[in-house]
């Protein structure tokens, strides 16, 4: 029987309905919280946090899957007071948002010990809160395929396999890469959601289709991060992206088109209020793709199949 | 050239208040209270007991007064172990100065992340400099793709800051939290290899907040001593306020690099002493490290050289250390002595030199 880790224990995959499967509530680089110009009013970040959530629940947002993973913010403890508090499920990911994003004490780790950290976590629990992680989060910076990153790919589908979790990425520049040591890992690429495909710094429209046909997952996950507010490199006008859905669904792709919105709640150490990031909350992304599915003439059935189906399908544990 | 400063302004900051240089006692410049890879407790395997901790730090703590310590500088520095609401407990229970220091090390143990992504600068522009055509690190580092990261982490002057409230309002520790203790020492340092530019950011910010503070630096990679001593300079850091630390790197000895350095009026830390367990490619024995030190200090630099053990009280990661900080009374001096050195030369050594280094100026 499949299930979903959620922070407050396990739900049947028919309860996830509407669901974003690439968010973060907390992002931020390790490091932060030596620097006392980037520490807040922990208070006024849950309010945040609490609001935007209870907005996405008023608005029919069911899931969210958080991909921030150990030491980028990941703070279980305040995600199990906004899941209970806003009725949202909120699915933690283990796993390492990139090589570039280790924390030094984890620099000089090889394979197997990262291996048994990520199944620690599926199966005992995330440090010492007892809540379990749903999915395993992956990636590759923008500045290469290091050696730290092929590290964690590699542990992360040792882990994924042993779990039965899915796995989550980042890097679009890495996703050909990420795919080669998947496959030479022998994963099954049917777990592996392939996030930030619409990144703006490497749209690939035939890249997507070939990675799909491989049977992973495509996801175009930052709806809402545009050019009218952000001054991010990733970031595009919503209708690209829209576009990119579209023409996966008319290759008839649809069974591997993810949609989500790729925010952060509250970005620590590095955005305050800054165009970079953080403005766009996850009612505002669910607010974009509906927008963008109603510009297209795409119908509900459309709708449910990619935002509550999709998601259905791939997020559990098997 | 010596700046003349109110009495006041020399007193040296510990865990306890602040003291006069003169009431320092023997000194021991570069040792660890607590000592843990930042991010260690992310990994739930990690068994760390506070209760434990305590005890641990107090007994070495203890050992060393009572065999005739005063005051231990803790060179853990911002991100490697430094728990300064627990440490200064301890001073105040056991009497032992203790003496905190900012600053980080090499980029792959000691800087993390948040301090190592380059900053877009977008609001905290760097120094309008019309040379680069405008404000400095603010156009180009736009350009390096995916670089939307830390807002203005990637700057000397912002590390500056950093170390400099460090030395000045109080040093930070963990839950966001600003203690009263201000670090009396900065400690700085590199990859064995070579100097990486996240680490260049980091040794020419401590030497302008060094600088600034009038405050002492020690090095901490003596592979790369000749980059780092010359960024330090080149900052404005004169030469006999920076401490060369593991001089005595089983890897790296040098004794005519130690005496080129003691002429440019460096201080020279043979700090290692103790580590003798032969599986660490650092350690060398004691015997050779107290010729090297009866070899300096006959060729007339005993008012240039600091001894210091490096011991570890209480080990959160990384190897185990089997001796204590009072090894260097117990046992290293003894050495000295039956080498045939004079007290006055071990008087200087453990007490002079290190005076005139953390005294503020």
């Amino acid at each position: 029987m499949s299930y979903v880790n959620t922070v407050l224990g396990t739900i049947h995959p028919a309860e996830m309905g509407i669901t974003l499967q690439h968010e973060h509530i907390l992002w931020g680089p390790p490091g932060w919280e030596f620097d006392p110009e980037w520490w807040f009013h922990y208070p006024k970040l849950f309010q945040k946090c609490l609001a935007d959530m209870r907005e996405f629940r008023d608005m029919g947002g069911r899931t969210i899957v958080d991909a921030s993973g150990i030491n980028m913010g990941r703070d279980v403890e305040l995600y199990r007071m906004i899941s209970r508090y806003s009725g949202v499920h909120v699915v933690c990911s283990t796993g390492f948002w990139a090589g570039a994003g280790l924390y030094n004490y984890f620099r000089d780790k090889d394979i197997d010990y990262l291996e048994n950290l990520f199944v620690r976590e599926i199966k005992v629990g995330m440090g010492n809160s007892g809540a379990k992680a749903g999915v395993v989060k992956v990636g590759n910076g923008n500045f290469g395929f290091t050696e730290y990153d092929e590290r964690i790919h590699r542990a992360a589908a040792r882990a994924a396999k042993r779990t039965g979790a899915a796995i989550i990425t980042h890097g679009v520049l890495g996703i050909r890469r990420q795919v080669e040591v998947f496959e030479d890992e022998h994963f099954d690429l049917s777990r592996v959601m392939i996030s930030h495909c619409s990144d703006n710094t490497g749209l690939d429209l035939e890249r997507d289709k070939e990675v799909a046909r491989k049977g992973a997952w495509a996801a175009y996950d930052t709806f809402s991060i545009t050019n009218n507010w952000s001054w991010a490199d990733y970031a595009t006008y919503d209708d690209v992206k829209g576009d990119l859905v579209k023409a996966m669904i008319d290759a008839g792709l649809i069974d591997r088109v993810l949609i989500s919105a790729d925010v952060n709640l509250f970005s620590l150490g590095w955005a305050r209020s800054n165009p970079y990031s953080g403005k766009t909350t996850v009612a505002d992304g669910l607010r974009a793709i509906i927008g963008q599915f109603m510009r297209l003439g795409l119908d509900e059935s459309v709708f449910k199949k990619i935002m509550i189906d999709n998601p259905r399908e791939v997020v559990p544990i098997y | 050239m010596t700046r003349v400063v109110p009495a006041e302004w020399a007193r040296v900051p510990t865990l306890t208040g602040e003291v006069s240089p003169n009431d320092l006692g023997i000194v021991l410049l570069s040792e660890n209270l607590m000592f843990g890879l930042p991010g260690w407790w992310y990994d739930p395997e990690v068994n760390f007991d506070r209760a434990d901790a305590f005890e641990l730090i107090r007994s070495a703590l203890l050992d060393f007064k009572q065999s005739g310590g005063g005051t231990i500088v803790d060179t853990s520095g911002i991100t490697l172990g430094r728990d300064l609401t627990l440490c200064s407990r301890i001073a105040k229970l056991t009497g032992v100065q203790v003496v905190a220091a900012t600053g980080f090390e090499d980029e792959n143990t000691s800087i993390p992340t948040h301090f190592a992504l380059p900053g877009s600068n977008y609001f905290a522009p760097g120094p309008f400099d019309p040379k680069r055509g405008g404000y400095a690190n603010s156009v180009w580092q736009r350009e390096i793709p995916g670089n939307f990261y830390t807002a203005n982490g990637g700057t000397k002057e912002y590390l500056m800051f950093l170390f400099y409230n460090e030395m000045t309002q109080g040093m930070v520790a963990p839950g966001f939290i600003r203690t009263k203790f201000k670090a009396g020492i900065a400690k700085t340092g590199c990859g064995w290899d070579h100097v990486n530019p996240v680490e260049e950011r980091s040794i020419r910010g401590t030497a302008l907040a060094a600088r600034k503070a009038g405050l002492p630096v020690i090095i901490t990679c003596i592979n790369q001593v000749r980059r780092e001593f010359e960024l330090l300079v080149d900052e404005g850091l004169e030469p006999d306020r920076i401490v060369i630390g593991h001089c005595d790197d089983g890897r790296a000895i040098d004794l005519e690099r130690d005496k080129e350095f003691a002429r440019k009026g460096a201080f020279i830390a043979y700090d290692r002493i103790g580590w003798e367990d032969s599986s660490l490619s650092y350690a060398i024995s004691d015997e050779r490290r107290a010729e090297m030190v009866k070899t300096m200090v006959e060729a007339g630099f005993a008012e240039q050289i600091v001894l210091s053990c490096n011991a570890v009280a209480c080990t959160i990661t990384g190897p185990k250390c089997r001796h204590s900080f009072s090894h260097i009374l117990k046992s290293f001096v003894p050495r000295l002595k039956k080498a045939g050195l004079k007290d006055n030369a071990i008087d200087t050594m453990l007490r002079e030199n290190p005076k005139r280094i953390l005294t503020r100026r």
